[in-house]
């Protein structure tokens, strides 16, 4: 139990190696940047607010739930930004869509959760951001305008983020059923889910260390 | 069923790794093929350079040439008649000299023209692209070289002067290649414009010549005239293709599209 939440305070603290830099760096960066800076701030309010209630054991599925929420909006914001087709514009906009239609339909259960974990919600979310990552990386494809794509911070930031959400999709998924079932292998699961969270903030925080002072004000 | 989900998340994984490895390798093979291609593009234009140089060498010598040996070696003789003019002892004499002289010279003069024709082609400058080439296929046909038919509208859009003569020299190349190499006996240059569009096209009945022999001739260390036709080809940015259904005697349809405003002179 004490194992599962210092892996659980590590993974909450891990948002600390990208958000250093990011904060000292702020007024230096592009939009983008920016943007994802203020993302993962609040991310990381949102979990360590999370990682609290979990540890006093208070009721917190609404606040798993704003952050599942708040981080799919905010990511699709983000990547509307960074893919330059169109085509990629409309395929955010029609996921956007499909998920406040869902979103509108389980309001109520999402604001005053029961004590049963929504899976769908978090596994919707993990799916949406894969495919936006992957949208990213089809984008990078033709890209000329750097000789080793992995020298650019997005390249990093992004390998975490898919890496992280291709990693949680199917815990997420079945945390709802094998929290009905009472069964432990979800806490095992989870820690998983925690070791890829620590990963993807290493990640994120290698990509900084590639924002050099030319490439600061601009987004690749 | 914690084994098969265990396995899920670890083919997740491993598709996510599988999509970058994919991106990474992907990129550098294009940024590989796209050095490659810049590689083979210089090159290419270190011959066009090259057999531009050599074709204004070789331009020089022929005009040095002709100017040595038929207005020099003219004018050398012409001195010799006026020499012996003042030795004659009758006046019929004297004039019999003096009009050879003048046919010799008559001969100078239209040797000059000739040349002078060769470096700036009168016709051009003062009619304009359309006269120019009606001009040098009624001069084909005169020369009973070949059936020579020029097809055009009334009004043609003149193009800057620099670009109409590097036009009429490709149309020179192409003309002077198709006598030279193809044993044509028919031809037709057909004029028309079509959008921004100057767009000629010579057909022939000769040995057939393809836009591949055309690539392939032009990289080979000679081929002076094809490397040449390139470069100004370049130089207009245009496009030019050859097409023939065989290379036996089914003859060549050369295409030459010409912008006939550039970008640069647009904005």
């Amino acid at each position: 139990m004490e194992f599962f939440h210092d892996i659980e305070w590590f993974a909450t603290i891990s948002f600390l190696i990208p958000l250093i830099p990011g904060w000292i760096l702020f007024r230096k960066l592009s939009g983008e940047f920016r943007l994802f800076i203020c993302i993962i701030s609040i991310v990381f309010i949102l979990s360590y607010i999370g990682y609290y209630t979990s540890e006093h054991n208070i009721h917190n599925l609404a606040i798993y739930n704003l952050l599942y929420v708040f981080q799919f909006y905010s990511y699709s914001v983000l990547f509307r930004k960074l893919l330059p087709s169109n085509s990629s514009k409309w395929f955010i906009r029609i996921i956007v869509i499909l998920f406040t239609v869902y979103i509108a339909v389980k309001i109520k259960s999402l604001v005053f959760p029961n004590e049963v974990y929504n899976s769908y919600l978090p596994a919707f979310m993990s799916l949406a951001m894969i495919l936006y990552c992957v949208l990213f990386f089809n984008s990078q494809l033709g890209n000329l305008r750097t000789t080793f794509i992995y020298k650019t911070p997005w390249f990093w930031i992004v390998t975490g983020l898919l890496l992280y959400f291709s990693g949680s999709f199917l815990i997420l998924l079945v945390t709802n059923y094998f929290m009905s079932r009472g069964n432990n292998f979800v806490r095992s699961l989870w820690i998983l889910l925690f070791v890829f969270g620590i990963i993807k903030c290493l990640l994120m925080g290698i990509g900084f260390l590639y924002i050099n002072k030319t490439s600061w004000k601009k987004s690749f | 069923m914690e084994e098969i989900i265990l396995i899920g998340v670890g083919g997740m994984l491993l598709f996510a790794v599988g999509i970058i490895a994919f991106v990474v390798v992907h990129q550098r093979r294009v940024i590989q093929y796209q050095l490659n291609l810049q590689k083979i593009k210089e090159e290419q234009q270190k011959l066009l350079l090259h057999a531009a140089i050599e074709s204004e060498e070789k331009e020089r010598q022929r005009i040095a040439g002709d100017l040595h040996d038929e207005v020099g070696a003219s004018l050398s003789t012409v001195r010799l008649y006026m020499l012996q003019v003042s030795k004659k002892q009758t006046l019929q004499q004297a004039e019999d000299v003096t009009d050879a002289a003048k046919e010799i010279l008559d001969g100078v003069v239209a040797k000059v023209r000739q040349i002078s024709h060769r470096l700036s082609p009168e016709m051009l400058m003062q009619f304009g692209l359309k006269d120019a080439l009606q001009n040098m296929v009624q001069k084909l046909k005169d020369s009973g070289a070949l059936e020579a038919d020029f097809i055009s509208p009334e009004e043609i859009s003149r193009l800057q002067p620099e670009r109409e003569l590097a036009v009429y020299r490709i149309l020179q190349e192409i003309t002077g290649n198709m006598l030279k190499h193809a044993g044509a006996t028919q031809m037709t240059l057909r004029l028309q414009e079509r959008n921004n569009d100057l767009i000629i096209n010579v057909e022939d009945n000769g040995r057939g010549f393809t836009q591949a022999s055309f690539e392939k001739l032009k990289s080979t260390p000679g081929g002076l005239g094809l490397k040449n036709i390139q470069g100004r080809v370049d130089i207009l940015q245009a496009n030019i293709n050859f097409t023939s259904v065989t290379t036996n005697v089914q003859g060549t349809i050369m295409t030459l599209k010409v912008p006939i405003r550039v970008e640069a002179e647009i904005k």
